[in-house]
């Protein structure tokens, strides 16, 4: 009964007639999915069961503390992904508004891909599931998260990135992209990582982040400044300049996710004494 | 949580199909068919393992006494190979269960068993395991009320 671990506020002694109740709960379930059958295949069960027991671990602590019924547990987790559900499309709505006038095929498709996430997700059987394709990187995925919460985290995240973009001109953004694909309409590249990238460093030089396009006078300059520090400085001025930069706090992560991943490529170039590869020119392969 | 599947599975099949099946005998008496405790032991413990083997699982009632119940007015079925039988039918079902996809309802693909196993088998359990779902179908015309004029080919 492994799958009891998920549950760490149940009592002890509830364990046993929690593990029959949940098994009922999955009994209507799977009557539910067989659609009048009598049985339907173990995958799927297991799927329904996966399901069953995310919807309970949203629960309150208390509820298990108070040795309230799994399928009272059940109903409340129902609840809770009802409102969640219901946030999701909200988020959605103002995430679209964010969305960045660029060409990038997984950017767009990805979005409209999640639009049908909300048509096709039934949090009542597979609440753990995310039946969309989740194509475009953010630069810092959510973690450890299962449906419509994979989903909420992925478009804050999202509407985060695309909003620190937004200061920035599109035009400019795409010449940045240029830079650094071949093709960055059809590649699985993600937009905010160089733009926060090119932002922070200019930024330390005390120049225009808005430019996002460093000369070769601007490099020489970044890589005198960033040579001489330790890795814990250069991490460290680094973060403070993320935080200057930043509006607000969620900004503020993602500037820091995206200077903690841009610090160890930097140590390395500044050991070839060059940022051409980091901030290029132009795309050189 | 696989071992937990196998395991309740067994657990939550075994003593509600032994009731159902125990009920069932006083409706199968009237065409003199009548499963003995150890016949009903066989049959659960043959549900069981035909779920596993087809990967499904059941978890209310069992297909088993809809087959038996299908099946007792057949002129192929007699006390001395009733048992046996349905230990066979109930296996076939889920083989053609999995072949159908989620095609056919249960009780559907049980009166296709049946008509084709009355039919073209004329009680051969050998050519029912040996005949494809479009036998069945159209032993029992399902695939002219299903499918209409499209060919299905499986």
């Amino acid at each position: 009964m492994e799958y009891l671990n998920l549950f760490p506020a149940l009592p002890p002694r509830r364990k046993d007639a929690f593990a029959r109740e949940l098994w009922k709960i999955l009994a209507r379930k799977a009557d539910q999915s067989a659609q009048g059958d009598s049985s339907i295949p173990t995958e799927r069960a297991q799927e329904l069961f996966s399901s069953v027991c995310y919807t309970v671990s949203l629960a309150p602590e208390s509820a298990f503390v108070q040795g309230e019924t799994a399928g009272t547990l059940y109903d409340m987790g129902l609840e809770v992904l009802r409102q969640r559900f219901e946030t999701g499309k909200e988020l959605y709505r103002a995430t679209e508004k964010t969305m960045l006038p660029l060409d990038n095929l997984a950017y767009w498709d990805t979005f409209r891909a999640i639009a049908g996430f909300f048509s096709m997700y039934r949090y009542d059987l597979y609440a753990h599931d995310i039946p969309c394709m989740i194509d475009y990187p953010l630069s810092r995925s959510p973690e450890g998260l299962f449906g419509i919460d994979y989903i909420n985290a992925y478009l804050h995240r999202l509407m985060t990135e695309n909003i620190f973009c937004a200061r920035f001109d599109p035009k400019r953004i795409a010449r940045l992209l240029s830079t650094r694909c071949p093709d960055p309409r059809e590649q699985l590249i993600n937009i905010f990582s160089p733009v926060a990238e090119t932002a922070v460093c200019l930024h330390l030089l005390h120049a225009d982040p808005a430019d996002l396009c460093f000369s070769n006078a601007s490099r020489r300059q970044l890589l005198a400044r960033l040579a001489p520090l330790s890795r814990e400085e250069l991490s460290d001025t680094l973060a403070s300049q993320a935080r200057s930069l930043a509006r607000d706090d969620a900004e503020k992560q993602a500037l820091l996710d995206a200077c903690a991943a841009l610090s160890p490529r930097l140590r390395v170039a500044i050991l070839y004494d060059t940022l051409d590869n980091i901030f290029p020119d132009a795309f050189l392969f | 949580m696989e071992n937990d599947f196998s395991l309740v599975l067994r657990n939550m099949s075994a003593p509600a199909l032994t009731t159902e099946l125990e009920a069932l005998n006083a409706r199968t008496e009237a065409f003199g068919l009548r499963l003995s405790q150890d016949d009903i032991a066989s049959v659960v413990q043959a549900t069981v393992q035909a779920l596993t083997d087809s990967g499904r699982m059941e978890f209310g009632h069992s297909v088993a006494c809809d087959i038996a119940w299908t099946f007792c007015d057949s002129p192929y079925l007699r006390q001395e190979n009733y048992a046996e039988t349905l230990l066979e039918l109930i296996d076939a079902f889920y083989f053609f269960k999995n072949t159908c996809d989620g095609l056919l309802s249960d009780q559907e693909l049980i009166d296709a068993m049946r008509a084709f196993y009355d039919s073209s088998c004329q009680g051969s359990l050998e050519m029912l395991r040996d005949a494809s779902l479009s036998d069945l179908c159209q032993a029992s015309g399902l695939n002219l009320r299903i499918y209409g004029d499209r060919s299905w080919n499986i």
